[in-house]
């Protein structure tokens, strides 16, 4: 890595200590958010944003990754009372969080794999449907298989280990992963894919496979913050990972600009930030009397509504922004004629 | 070119392909033999099946009957891009480029098919894979420069005009590295002087690059001034194949190709 980018690193390094000592417990608490979703959007423009395929699925892998997690983290005493019918292997053991996190993200990406095979036969609202269905699947086995999920009940109780350090760690490692992807042969036939798929195959790219990769390393950061999220509520249910998440994710995506990882940080962090102050707005506004509920998703929608007409490849476009760089002077030098023109 | 004696076999050999789609039988019986280095033309008119002959020999899609050999390697039902990579590199009719890369990505794409990085070092950005980055963008540019493309490297491919969209197409299809590259309508849509440069560039590639072409063209003087071969198809079917001269004279493609024969005598005859 660069030093550009260790000193922002850095920067975002000390910010957050400064946040951990000074924010209160809810305002943490919706940093925590903001960083998850940033892995969310991150993950999913991979498969929606730079492959092209538009899947709904983020919330079914998020499903996946936090009820394995789950499991693995409960310490035996727990699982004992709450999941007695457990295999006897599985309720002995406890794993770090670190590592039940990624066999979350591994259990999610080996899903998506699986699932991948018919799925990714199909393009456009077809897969986006199909992936829809993955999640509906997803719930109703959470639902049924009582002995590992405890059904409806969910599992609570969750060792609270989510806090800013991991969700922070773990959205730098996306977007590494995800940057380094998307500016690689990989990402370059991922793009081409998106393009024009029967081009990308005449030029040699193997069509299924780029695209399943895509898939799956989508899959695989949705199960990591699928396993965040559920540590940090310490619950989940089979009703915790709905087609709300998935909602969400793409509304954060698709303001923030398909194909731009800026964009979805940006689109994360303003769609997770917005609505959590307009909530507290509109408790504190009234109008004759009644608060005013439901103002904030007015105003989300109107804005949405608004970034689509006039700004349709959402608030970056499809492009990246550079922070401005303090080490490397050829780059710099653009910026300082402008400066001193102007 | 450099087909020797004691290696007769060809380059691309077809018997007997078929392709219906549904009741329609849009390729019939189409063959061909094509030795190493040759220039093949194919005529005819819309709707006589050239394009899809192309399109059963790329893999994109499926012949109902027939035998592809290429490089002595039965090619049917394998996958277009495992075809690419054995050297049969395409043109699209409707330039198809990959818009929003930029004009370097979309030669890249084609190169790096022959440099295969892992994903480990691709996500550690080890110095093996800059460097084989760093080559395949040289190599870019190189054949960037050959197609009088360099200036515009880091625009989108979108932006260009339909002449540059055209040529850093076939720079696409060449950094594949083929031996046998096919060309679907390379002048459509081009003027008289633009058509001219085609063709000078076609011949030159033809050489530089040791290459075996097949071209499809609906531009008479094109076709006859850089083919040796011509075939042409009509329904489906060739009906006939010669020399350019042969096939000027050739009463079955004069009415095939226009109807009135007296009309399209008088255009082959000035082209």
């Amino acid at each position: 890595m660069n030093k550009n980018a260790l000193f922002y690193l850095a920067l975002l390094t000390g910010l957050l200590f400064l946040a951990q000592s000074l924010l209160n417990d809810y305002y943490q608490r919706v940093l925590a958010v903001v960083f998850i979703n940033i892995i969310l959007t991150v993950s999913l423009n991979l498969t929606n944003g730079f492959a092209g395929d538009f899947s709904l699925g983020h919330a079914a892998f998020m499903s996946i990754g936090a009820y394995l997690s789950a499991i693995l983290t409960l310490p035996p005493a727990s699982k004992a009372t709450l999941m007695p019918q457990l295999p006897t292997w599985l309720g002995q053991l406890e794993l770090p969080f670190v590592v039940a996190t990624i066999l979350g993200g591994l259990l999610a990406a080996s899903v998506a794999a699986v699932v991948g095979v018919p799925v990714l036969r199909l393009r456009g609202h077809y897969l986006a449907v199909a992936t829809l269905g993955l999640m509906v699947i997803v719930r109703v086995v959470a639902i049924n298989w009582t002995t590992i999920t405890r059904g409806a009940k969910g599992i609570n109780g969750l060792p609270a280990f989510t806090n800013l350090w991991w969700v922070f760690g773990w959205a730098v490692v996306t977007v590494y992963v995800i940057w380094r992807l998307v500016n690689s042969p990989y990402g370059r036939a991922m793009m081409a894919i998106r393009e024009d798929a029967t081009a990308a195959a005449a030029r040699g790219v193997n069509v299924t496979a780029h695209r399943m990769l895509a898939f799956c390393v989508g899959a695989f950061f949705a199960g990591i913050a699928g396993a965040l999220w559920g540590h940090l509520i310490t619950a989940i249910t089979p009703h915790s990972f709905s087609f709300l998440i998935t909602f969400n994710v793409v509304v954060m995506l698709v303001v923030g600009g398909m194909g731009s990882i800026s964009g979805s940080i940006v689109g994360a962090t303003v769609m997770t930030l917005v609505p959590e102050f307009l909530r507290r707005v509109e408790t504190s506004l009234s109008l004759g009397g009644h608060p005013l509920y439901g103002l904030s998703q007015i105003i989300i929608a109107v804005t949405i509504t608004l970034v689509m007409i006039f700004r349709r490849r959402g608030l970056l476009g499809g492009r990246e922004v550079q922070l401005p760089s303090l080490f490397d002077r050829r780059r710099a030098a653009p910026r300082a004629r402008i400066e001193t023109t102007g | 070119m450099s087909v020797t004696a004691t290696e007769p076999a060809y380059l691309l050999e077809v018997d007997g392909l078929s392709k219906a789609f549904k009741g329609l039988l849009a390729v019939h019986d189409y063959h061909v033999r094509l030795s190493e280095g040759e220039i093949l033309g194919i005529i005819g008119p819309n709707g006589a099946g050239k394009t899809t002959v192309f399109n059963l020999i790329t893999g994109v899609l499926a012949p109902t009957q027939g035998r592809i050999r290429f490089q002595g390697y039965d090619i049917v039902g394998r996958p277009p891009h495992e075809i690419a990579r054995m050297g049969i590199a395409r043109t699209f009719q409707n330039i198809r480029l990959f818009r929003a890369l930029s004009v370097l990505e979309n030669v890249m794409l084609g190169l790096q098919m022959h440099t295969h990085v892992g994903l480990g070092e691709t996500i550690l950005s080890l110095p093996g894979f800059r460097e084989r980055e760093r080559r395949l963008a040289e190599e870019a540019m190189h054949l960037l420069e050959l197609f009088d493309l360099a200036g515009m490297w880091s625009n989108q491919a979108q932006s260009l005009s339909f002449g540059h969209q055209r040529r850093l197409e076939i720079a696409t299809a060449l950094a594949t590295r083929p031996t046998l590259l096919l060309l679907d309508e390379p002048a459509a849509g081009m003027n008289p002087s633009e058509k001219e440069e085609l063709m000078t560039l076609i011949t030159h590639i033809h050489k530089e690059f040791n290459l075996t072409i097949i071209l499809i063209e609906h531009d008479m003087r094109v076709i006859m001034g850089i083919c040796q071969r011509i075939q042409t198809l009509n329904y489906g079917e060739i009906i006939a194949e010669g020399t350019p001269a042969e096939i000027q004279a050739n009463p079955h493609v004069i009415e095939a190709y226009l109807g009135h024969s007296h009309a399209v005598g008088a255009v082959l005859q000035r082209a």
